[in-house]
C-alpha cells in the first residue's frame, strides 16, 4: 500500500521531478533578494548555498588570477571570503540552522567543489595571463 | 604546446566527457520507469511529511507512515545500488578514455603554471611525470581538478540524476538510523 495516491484512469500521469539545483541563476537571483520572511525548503536552501559557493569560487579564482595573488595567502583569502559570504547570507535570512542540519552542514555544502573550482580558475587565469 | 590552450583543452575534454556520461546514464538509468517512480514517490512522501510536520521526528509518526518509509528506503537502496554500479562502469570508461587521449600529448610537458609552490605530498600529483620547477603543473592535476570542479556542477545543472533526498537516504548515517528506528 502506498500513501502516494496514483491518479485513476488507464494512463498513469508521471509526476515530473523538478530539481531546484538545475536552475542556478534563478536560485542566485532569489538569494540576492534578502527576505527574512521567506521560508526555505531544505533542498532549495542547500542548492542555493551550493551555487553561492561555486559563484564565489569562480569569481575569487578570476580575481586572484588577474591580480595575480599567489601562494598560501590566496588560499587563506579564498577560504575567509567564501565562508564569510555564506555565513553572512544565511544569517541575513534569519534561518534556524538546527532545522537545516546545523552550522557545519550549511557551511560545508559545496565547499570541496568550490575549492576545486577556485583552484582550477585561478590556475587557468594565471597561466593564460602571467605564465611565459 | 602553448600552456593556455593546453589547460583549456583539458577542461573542454572533461566537459564533453561529463555530458556524454550523463547522456549515457540518462538513457540507461535515469529514464527507466523504476528509477523515476522511486524518485517521484520519495519526493511526494517527503512533501507529505513536511505538510504534516513529521519530517525528522520518528516518534510522532504512525505505523502506516513508518511502513511506507521503510518500503521507500528499500526501493531507494535497490535503485541506488543499480545506479552506482552503472555509474561506475560509465565513469571509469569515460575517464580512462580521456586520460589515455591526453597522456600522449602531455607526456613530460607541463599543462599549466601553478601560482603557488605545492607541499611535497601534493607535488606527487602536481608534478607527476615532470622534471622542471615545482610550479610546473602536470596534466594529471589539471585533469583531477576538472573532474572535481566541473562534474558535480554539470550533473546538478542537468538535473537528471538521483534527487538530494535519495542521496541522503544512502548515507551511512541515514541507513544506521533507519535500522535503529526499526529495532526500537
Amino acid at each position: 500500500m502506498s500513501l502516494v495516491s496514483q491518479p485513476s484512469g488507464s494512463k498513469k500521469q508521471q509526476k515530473i521531478y523538478q530539481s531546484p539545483g538545475a536552475q542556478p541563476l534563478r536560485l542566485l537571483w532569489r538569494a540576492c533578494l534578502i527576505n527574512p520572511e521567506k521560508v526555505w525548503e531544505k533542498t532549495e536552501l542547500l542548492d542555493t548555498l551550493y551555487w553561492i559557493r561555486q559563484a564565489s569560487g569562480l569569481s575569487t579564482g578570476l580575481v586572484w588570477g588577474v591580480l595575480p595573488l599567489t601562494g598560501l595567502n590566496a588560499f587563506i583569502g579564498f577560504t575567509i571570503a567564501s565562508t564569510t559570504l555564506i555565513l553572512l547570507w544565511y544569517k541575513s535570512q534569519r534561518l534556524d540552522e538546527e532545522e537545516y542540519g546545523g552550522h557545519v552542514s550549511l557551511l560545508a555544502e559545496g565547499f570541496a567543489q568550490s575549492l576545486a573550482l577556485f583552484m582550477l580558475t585561478w590556475i587557468i587565469v594565471y597561466t593564460v595571463m602571467h605564465a611565459s | 604546446m602553448v600552456l593556455s590552450s593546453g589547460v583549456l583543452m583539458i577542461a573542454a575534454g572533461t566537459l564533453i566527457t561529463t555530458l556524454v556520461t550523463e547522456a549515457v546514464l540518462y538513457v540507461w538509468v535515469y529514464r527507466t520507469q523504476s528509477f523515476r517512480s522511486v524518485r517521484d514517490q520519495l519526493e511526494a512522501f517527503q512533501q507529505t511529511q513536511d505538510a504534516l510536520g513529521t519530517a525528522g521526528k520518528p516518534k510522532s509518526r504512525g505505523k502506516k507512515i513508518e511502513r511506507e518509509e521503510d518500503r521507500l528506503k528499500r526501493e531507494v537502496t535497490r535503485e541506488m545500488g543499480r545506479l552506482r554500479l552503472k555509474q561506475a562502469v560509465v565513469l571509469i570508461g569515460a575517464m580512462t578514455f580521456l586520460w589515455r587521449s591526453l597522456m600522449p600529448i602531455y607526456a613530460g610537458k607541463p599543462a599549466a603554471q601553478l601560482p603557488f609552490e605545492p607541499f611535497k605530498l601534493l607535488q606527487r600529483i602536481t608534478h607527476f611525470g615532470l622534471d622542471g620547477p615545482a610550479t610546473d603543473c602536470s596534466m594529471t592535476f589539471v585533469y583531477t581538478l576538472c573532474q572535481m570542479a566541473l562534474r558535480p556542477s554539470i550533473t546538478m545543472l542537468l538535473g537528471l540524476g538521483p534527487s538530494r533526498k535519495m542521496q541522503e537516504m544512502m548515507q551511512p548515517a541515514a541507513l544506521t538510523q533507519a535500522m535503529t528506528d526499526k529495532e526500537s
